[in-house]
């Protein structure tokens, strides 16, 4: 339908523009380059914000102890048990064997306890050292390297297609018109770019475009 | 800015702030067009490059290698021969061999030069001298130097005689340098000691086994040549024949930089400035940081940059006090080198070759066609640069596109300090900012203990029953511990289990483990995975900030050139020439998060 649509578009003369300055406002509605980079950084995550959000939680998580909490609970019951046993009844002499036997009995309970046993403890722990400079403080340092690079490779990306799809779009405005089949050629370029672009942006490029036309 | 004010103090203090030696006016940038060419003629050393020196007549060239091995070049430092192997090898050589070495290369440089040296080689190589100097020996009446070594004397026929064991520090890069005064006599620092030649660098003489060498300074006001060695300072009265050891509050420092300043020597030690009149006795100026480079300024009187780890420094006042110069770190400096204009100097290191027009307040890189950021030396004659890079030498050539720099012949001091700008910008983006490594922090954690808070709360109780004696006892006890530990070092094997907490406190200490130690900008940061991570970071981060100043200068270039361009006669072209300029102002900005275009917005930088 767009396609179709611009088709039908005849170019307009270079002599209806007294400069380059005017050539270009015919494309103020559309987003900057400014705005289409910013647009790529929230959709890569690759936003120098997140990675200061790193850094900052990794240096604020250095003044938060480890904490470590423990309970124990120990509950032991026994019981103590004892035996009169015919050594004990007999160890005089003064008994025969056989009434020494009859004497010894058992076991018997002597003694039975409860005991328990209740332990808590906290016990909070910061290693100052991260205070300074924490190893994740160092992870996250080498992480924004690679994340600045990913940034920088995106936006070149981005840059590059965006004035690829600019200076398009002034061959189209300026130019003769020439055959349909170039017309179309173009026109399917022109969709490719801003898909591309899309691709950086999550869609944003083309949900601006649209909101602004 | 720095400069202008410099300028109007002076005319207050009535100074004669401009020598006659320092061009007066806006100095032209090295940088300016100029682009840096690799030299091939290093390939077949085995060692990476360490220094660099040119004689006083600009006839040779002496390479000092990492592994101690010493280098000869008569071409400009396009080619080279060897003329010291390394001390290592010497171990295991003929030793005639040794004594052969240096006439063989001076056959092979005889025949290079017959047959390959071009009119610029020539050029190149007949630069005239300018220093002289004289050779008075120096007298000790106080007994403030010692003499070490009773083979200080030692000739090559010595080392001939005796077996010639492997020095303990053996693996030590060498240090070269010419005596101003006479290109013919050449002083080397390795780790087998201080070697000199007479001959122009061709032939070599131990003279002092008992100290190595890591910079050389002669002093024509002194007659004495001063050497920096790895723990302190020493002396020679005779142009390097005989060596001394001074006796004074060095001892014990590495020495890494030596000027003369002020009717002074000044040397950089590893913990600080010392400051001699004499060369004998020493005295601290109040700077006790690590000092890696020393440049006075000659537009000024009393004027002294300080290089260090943490940025340069400055001094106006001849040592009395210091403060930083610019708010560029300038990462791994090596060396400071004063270029042709007041307030145009250069420095090198690890983060490659930066120059600074403004007397050091604002830096931009040198960065066109160099490859190897790890500059480890920087000769400057004239308006080339020749740099040892880590394992080529890189000659900055005056490679100009002759439409870029169209309109205006050169590239002004305010384009220059704006892309010095958009370089510091770019390079300190997150994840490129080296100083966001903090060696020191890094270092200090080592010395901070985990410190553990340990409260802990019994309670047990229990009952007894005796049923023979039909008695029962209960019992309730309750006890309320809190104790601390600090742990240093590892703390793997700590364990609450492990702490005593009947004295209230406990200490540990796990002995560190000193394998795999490792360093950042020069400096201990200790071992483990975060001093590991930390370095490697570090080196990524020097090898991609070489590539976006690559990348701002080639962006930086278009609009030059697109500047300059003509006024195109089309509406399409105009249109195109509009675009290619929005395009690279883009490229600018993404590299500054947009530095570029509110520095257009904004008169003065920000």
């Amino acid at each position: 339908m767009n396609l179709a649509f611009s088709l039908l578009l005849s170019p307009v003369l270079a002599g209806e523009f007294s400069s380059a300055d005017d050539v270009l406002a015919q494309f103020s509605a559309e987003p900057s380059i400014a705005a289409v980079h910013q647009m790529a950084l929230e959709y890569s995550k690759t936003d120098p914000k997140y990675v200061n959000q790193w850094l900052k939680a990794a240096k604020s998580a250095a003044a938060l102890p480890a904490l470590t909490l423990d309970y124990n609970y120990k509950r032991s019951l026994g019981t103590d048990y004892g035996y009169y046993t015919a050594e004990d009844a007999g160890n005089d002499g003064e008994l025969t064997e056989e009434e020494a036997n009859a004497l010894a009995f058992g076991p018997f309970a002597t003694g039975q306890g409860l005991d328990y046993y209740h332990t808590g403890s906290v016990k909070a722990s910061w290693k100052l050292s991260d205070l300074i400079m924490s190893s994740d403080e160092i992870r996250v340092i080498n992480e924004a390297q690679d994340v600045v690079k990913l940034r920088d490779k995106v936006l070149e990306e981005v840059t590059r297609l965006y004035f690829e799809r600019r200076r398009l779009q002034v061959d189209q405005l300026l130019g003769s018109g020439g055959e349909l089949k170039k017309r179309v050629s173009d026109e399917l370029r022109l969709a490719e770019l801003t898909a591309q672009i899309d691709a950086y942006t999550g869609g944003a490029f083309s949900r601006d475009l649209a909101r602004k036309q | 800015m720095f400069l202008p004010g410099l300028l109007l103090v002076s005319l207050a203090l009535g100074q004669d702030a401009v020598p006659a030696m320092v061009p007066v006016g806006p100095p032209a940038s090295i940088a300016a067009g100029a682009t840096w060419r690799e030299d091939r003629g290093t390939s077949r050393m085995d060692a990476d490059l360490f220094r660099l020196a040119r004689a006083p007549d600009g006839g040779a060239w002496l390479l000092g290698l990492e592994d101690g091995s010493l280098w000869r070049s008569m071409d400009g430092a396009r080619s080279w021969s060897r003329v010291l192997r390394a001390p290592s090898e010497r171990a295991s050589v003929d030793d005639e061999e040794v004594l052969l070495e240096g006439e063989v290369a001076v056959e092979e440089e005889l025949e290079r030069t017959r047959e390959d040296t071009t009119a610029e080689e020539e050029q190149a190589v007949e630069i005239e001298a300018e220093a002289t100097g004289e050779d008075v020996g120096a007298s000790d009446p106080e007994g403030t130097v010692r003499e070490e070594g009773g083979d200080a004397t030692a000739d090559i026929d010595r080392v001939a005689t005796d077996p010639l064991q492997p020095d303990e520090d053996e693996d030590r890069p060498a240090v070269v340098w010419f005596d101003p005064a006479d290109a013919q006599v050449a002083l080397a620092g390795r780790g087998d000691g201080i070697w000199r030649s007479v001959d122009g660098g061709v032939h070599w003489r131990r003279m002092d086994r008992a100290a190595d060498a890591w910079r050389f300074l002669a002093v024509p006001s002194l007659g004495i040549v001063v050497a920096g060695t790895s723990s302190g300072v020493r002396v020679s009265p005779d142009g390097g024949e005989r060596w001394f050891d001074t006796v004074d509050v060095t001892d014990g420092l590495q020495v890494d930089a030596l000027v003369e300043f002020e009717g002074q020597v000044l040397a950089g030690t590893r913990a600080g400035l010392f400051a001699s009149r004499d060369g004998l006795r020493w005295s601290r100026l109040p700077l006790s940081g690590a000092v890696a480079a020393l440049l006075p300024d000659p537009g000024w009187v009393g004027g002294l940059w300080v290089g260090t780890p943490s940025g340069l420094l400055r001094s106006d006042d001849a040592g009395k006090s210091f403060y930083r110069a610019g708010r560029q770190v300038l990462a791994g400096l090596r060396g400071l080198v004063q270029l042709d204009g007041q307030g145009h100097i250069a420095a090198w290191g690890t983060d490659g070759v930066w120059e600074s027009m403004d007397g050091g307040v604002t830096w931009h890189p040198v960065y066109a066609g160099l490859q190897d950021p790890d500059v480890r030396d920087l000769v400057v004659v004239g308006d080339q640069a020749v740099a040892a890079g880590s394992r080529s030498i890189w000659r900055l050539g005056a490679e100009r596109d002759a439409t870029a720099y169209a309109r205006t012949g050169v590239v002004t001091p305010q384009d220059q300090a704006l892309l010095g700008f958009l370089v510091d910008t770019s390079t300190r983006r997150q994840g490129l900012d080296l100083a966001v490594l903090q060696a020191g922090a890094i270092g200090q954690r080592a010395l901070l203990p985990t410190l553990t808070i340990d409260a802990q709360i019994d309670s047990d109780g229990g009952r007894s029953s005796l049923p023979l004696s039909a008695q029962t006892v209960e019992s309730r006890d309750g006890s309320f511990y809190l104790g601390t530990s600090a742990c240093f070092g590892a703390c793997a094997a700590l364990t609450a289990g492990t702490a005593s907490f009947d004295d209230g406190y406990a200490v540990y200490r796990d002995d560190a483990d000193l394998d795999g130690l490792y360093t950042l900008d020069g400096r201990l940061v200790g071992g483990g995975s975060e001093a590991f991570v930390a370095t490697a970071a570090a080196q990524g981060m020097r090898k991609y900030r070489q590539q976006v100043a690559d990348q701002l200068a080639g962006a930086w270039s278009t609009i030059q050139r697109l500047d300059a361009a003509e006024t195109a006669p089309s509406l399409a072209a105009q249109v195109s020439h509009a675009l290619d300029v929005l395009e690279a102002a883009a490229r600018l900005d993404l590299y500054t998060d947009g530095a570029y275009a509110r520095s257009r917005t904004s008169e003065t930088l920000p």
